[in-house]
């Protein structure tokens, strides 16, 4: 499946929108941010899907400027990659200094990576990004190892990709970390009240009556409350170019 | 029945979650194609969520709780665990992993924003302090910035995070001395030269004024080309940019285990290059007796010892290190600095002396005999100064063990009966080897194959006889001679080794080399050459048995050798026991 992405390009700013000054990357991308969101629908504007609000993290965080967008990758990463790394057979320290390797990798081909707004070509390239990275760590971990058998280094070069489809179980486990990390982000941005509700009531699954008795309030609120949820954790999701639901 | 406006999806979850609704409201949704598509979309959504969050592995497939099912609340602890919090950026280096954090820094691996390269950034934990102008820690930095050296980690940057200063270092990727030490034993030369390298790397930085502070083994990597480097210069800059010395333990830099009694006691104004020169001793005491000379695990004990630079100075006679070697370790462990070597330069030089293969001591005693008695002109001509050094490195193929440690025989006084030993050769990876063994009695045999262990390692295949232990050296005194062949085929069989030393006469005993003389062997030719420690001079009539020994070994070497045979030897003198 695939999806398409909004893409805010600077480039439509009107002119005299902006102060003549040199802007920075930062205030300009502020600046088409605000403007995307606010912008009136024109005709003939290409359908966008409906709860794209931000340029997607992986169009941000190609800017070597944006800190806060690599903040947020990392954060949204490298736990998968720690969790990959180990199931690969690497304990919890090798697989943390794998997964930084990796980063390190993704710092230097993000730039160079062409986006070309599908999602499935980014999640291959990616996949294959840390795929290797998991390898070649382990064929450098062996050369060091002096005592081992020297042929499985070239058993394990042959073992690196350059092309190929991630396999069925990383996609998994891309998309739960995703939407569990979509969550994580989205529950500060809202009351207590409102993410109680989103967690008790639709996540956990408990009728929303007794959740609405727990928090003194109706019923109803409590479906309010859960849908508003509802929709910022599928925007963010969107940001990650996944959508929440799988239909 | 479209006419009427769909529902929100607050109205549409109490459908998904199967509880009662409206009458009104499910009939428009039943009938409503949007509806059923939006309620579709809605009850996929939340299963996902559900689906995510059932195990906190993202790898680990859980199944999906059903929809109105009520999931454990237990099971919801993924939305509980914190992803890792790094801060995205320091200054404008963008910080991809956490290093780790001593107690003055936080430690990341940061990447360059332009050009890329992988770096450290050290961070420190505290602001600086606003007494000391900024202007003056960067000049300090400018200097570190300078300093280049091909066994020091280069400083690439002093920058402020706000009111934090941070440095950004070179990475150095291999291991450092603690865990290459662990690994395998350090033989005296091989730690010798270490260190001196090191000295030789702080000399620039002394000479500029800039002190490490921090020397341990832990900030001496030794990197994948196998050279030691020096990290963290720049360390005490981060710390003198706050530290306010009280004299307690926690507010001293540096570690204990190496420090200079002057720096244990808060003597800044005392502390100069020459304590560097103290912790650099108090690495190579660490490297000689496998211990630093601070050894108590409460601070407070170590640092009045420390202070008192009271340390155990015999455990290097009981680690049997030779003697000219701990004379130079006392001499940088010396309590008053002034007693040191005066500088890095001075450290490394002794050192080096201490490491490098000597020419033989004893020419100068041979020359002035020939000269006096006008006799043994073959035997000087022998003993010319050796030719440039050979492409292809002679191998020690004997090693001595005294107390489990491991000894090359360069670095040993000549084993005598008793002594235990081992062979150790690298031939080409895959090649067969044969080991043959003339003893001091005159017999020539092959050493049993099976007895040889073999490992790969990146020069070539290692051998080792025996290979468990070092077996004791038994039999007459005389001279002992090792001869490995290695062939990617057969290597020479006992026949036909025994055939080329009866041919030349050589299947008898050998005369007997003179002490610390060592002739080695390769297919590029044989060398006399003495033992690192002996500067005792023999007889000359001894010096002319070395000489003897060289042509009779490059007799073989001419006799065995093809271009498609690996050849090493080392001919030994074994004296009598005591």
């Amino acid at each position: 499946m695939s999806m398409t992405l909004a893409l805010p390009v600077p480039a439509n700013l009107p002119a005299d929108s902006v102060s003549a000054q040199p802007l920075t990357g930062l205030v300009q991308r502020a600046i088409a941010g605000l403007v995307q969101t606010w912008r009136i629908p024109q005709p003939g504007d290409k359908m966008l899907g409906m709860y794209e609000t931000r340029p997607s993290l992986l169009l941000r965080v190609r800017n070597p400027d944006d800190a806060e967008a690599w903040s947020e990758f990392v954060a949204l990463y490298q736990p998968l990659l720690v969790s990959y790394a180990m199931r690969k057979g690497l304990t919890e320290n090798d697989a943390q200094d794998v997964a930084q390797e990796i980063l390190i990798n993704l710092v230097k081909a993000l730039p160079k990576f062409e986006l070309d707004h599908s999602k499935g070509r980014f999640r291959g390239w990616l996949w294959r990004i840390v795929y290797n990275g998991v390898m070649s760590w382990q064929r450098d971990r062996q050369r060091r190892d002096a005592a081992e058998d020297v042929r499985r280094e070239e058993d394990l070069k042959k073992q690196l990709v350059e092309d190929g489809e991630p396999p069925a179980e990383w996609l998994a486990a891309e998309r739960r970390r995703i939407l569990a990390f979509a969550m994580e982000r989205v529950r500060p941005r809202v009351k207590p009240t409102q993410w109680e509700c989103f967690q008790q009531h639709l996540v956990a699954g408990r009728p929303a009556a007794e959740v609405a008795a727990e928090l003194g309030i109706t019923a109803n609120l409590v479906f309010v409350n859960a849908s508003r949820v509802l929709k910022q954790v599928r925007e963010q999701c969107a940001e990650y170019q996944e959508e929440l639901g799988d239909e | 029945m479209n006419s009427f406006s769909c529902p929100e999806d607050d109205l549409l979850l109490p459908m998904i979650a199967g509880e009662t609704v409206d009458a009104t409201l499910s009939s428009h949704v039943e009938t409503c194609p949007a509806c059923q598509r939006r309620l579709r979309s809605l009850q996929s959504e939340v299963s996902s969520l559900r689906w995510a969050l059932a195990s906190t592995d993202p790898f680990e497939a859980a199944t999906t709780p059903a929809l109105g099912a009520p999931v454990p609340r237990a099971e919801l602890a993924a939305l509980a665990t914190p992803s890792v919090t790094l801060p995205a950026m320091i200054g404008r280096y963008r910080v991809v992993g956490r290093i780790g954090g001593g107690g003055q820094a936080e430690v990341y691996r940061v990447v360059h924003p332009t050009l890329l390269s992988d770096l450290v950034c050290k961070r420190s934990r505290e602001p600086v302090d606003p007494e000391r102008p900024r202007d003056r820690l960067v000049a300090e930095g400018k200097l570190l910035a300078e300093l280049n050296h091909a066994n020091l980690a280069r400083v690439v940057d002093l920058d402020f995070d706000g009111d934090r200063p941070f440095l950004v270092l070179e990475l150095v990727r291999g291991r450092n001395l603690r865990q290459h030490a662990a690994s395998r034993s350090v033989s005296p030369v091989e730690g010798a030269r270490i260190v001196a390298q090191v000295a030789r790397a702080l000399a620039p930085a002394h000479a500029v004024g800039v002190i490490h502070q921090d020397i341990k083994p832990d900030n001496i990597v030794i990197d994948e080309q196998g050279h030691p480097r020096l990290i963290d210069f720049g360390m005490a800059l981060l710390r003198g940019a706050w530290r306010v010395e009280t004299g307690e333990p926690g507010e001293i830099g540096g570690s204990v285990a190496y420090m200079p009694p002057e720096q244990a006691r808060g003597e800044n104004d005392r502390v100069d290059t020459r304590s560097d020169l103290f912790a650099l001793g108090a690495v190579l005491f660490e490297l000689l007796t496998g211990k630093p000379p601070y050894t108590d695990k409460d601070p407070y004990k170590a640092l009045a010892k420390a202070q008192k630079c009271d340390f155990d100075m015999d455990a290097l006679s009981r680690a049997q290190v030779p003697g000219p070697l701990a004379a130079i370790c006392l001499k940088a462990l010396a309590a008053d600095p002034a007693e040191r070597y005066g500088s890095a330069e001075d450290f490394a030089a002794a050192l080096e002396r201490f490491a490098t293969p000597k020419s033989l001591p004893w020419w100068p005693l041979v020359a002035a005999a020939a000269v006096l008695c006008g006799v043994l002109i073959a035997g000087y001509v022998a003993l010319q100064p050796p030719a440039p050094r050979k492409a292809k490195p002679f191998q020690d193929l004997v090693h001595v063990y005294h107390d489990d440690i491991r000894y090359s025989i360069r670095e040993v006084v000549s084993p005598s009966t008793g002594t235990t030993v081992q062979i150790r050769c690298t031939v080409p990876t895959g090649w067969n080897a044969a080991i043959y063994w003339l003893g001091s009695d005159g017999q020539l045999q092959r050493l049993p194959t099976d007895q040889i262990e073999r490992s790969p390692t990146p020069e070539g295949d290692l051998l080792l006889y025996p290979s468990e232990q070092a077996v004791e050296l038994s039999g007459e005194a005389g001279t002992e001679l090792v001869l490995v062949c290695a062939s990617p085929g057969e290597p020479p069989d006992l026949p036909e080794v025994e055939a080329a030393f009866r041919e030349l006469g050589l299947l008898k005993k050998w005369p007997p080399l003179p002490v610390g003389s060592l002739v080695y062997m390769n297919e590029d030719g044989a060398e006399i050459q003495a033992s690192d420690i002996y500067s005792r001079a023999p007889g000359a009539s001894v010096a002319s048995a070395s000489a003897e020994v060289e042509r009779k070994l490059d007799q073989l070497r001419q006799r065995l050798g093809t271009k498609s045979r690996f050849l090493a030897g080392l001919a030994l003198p074994h004296l009598p026991g005591e």
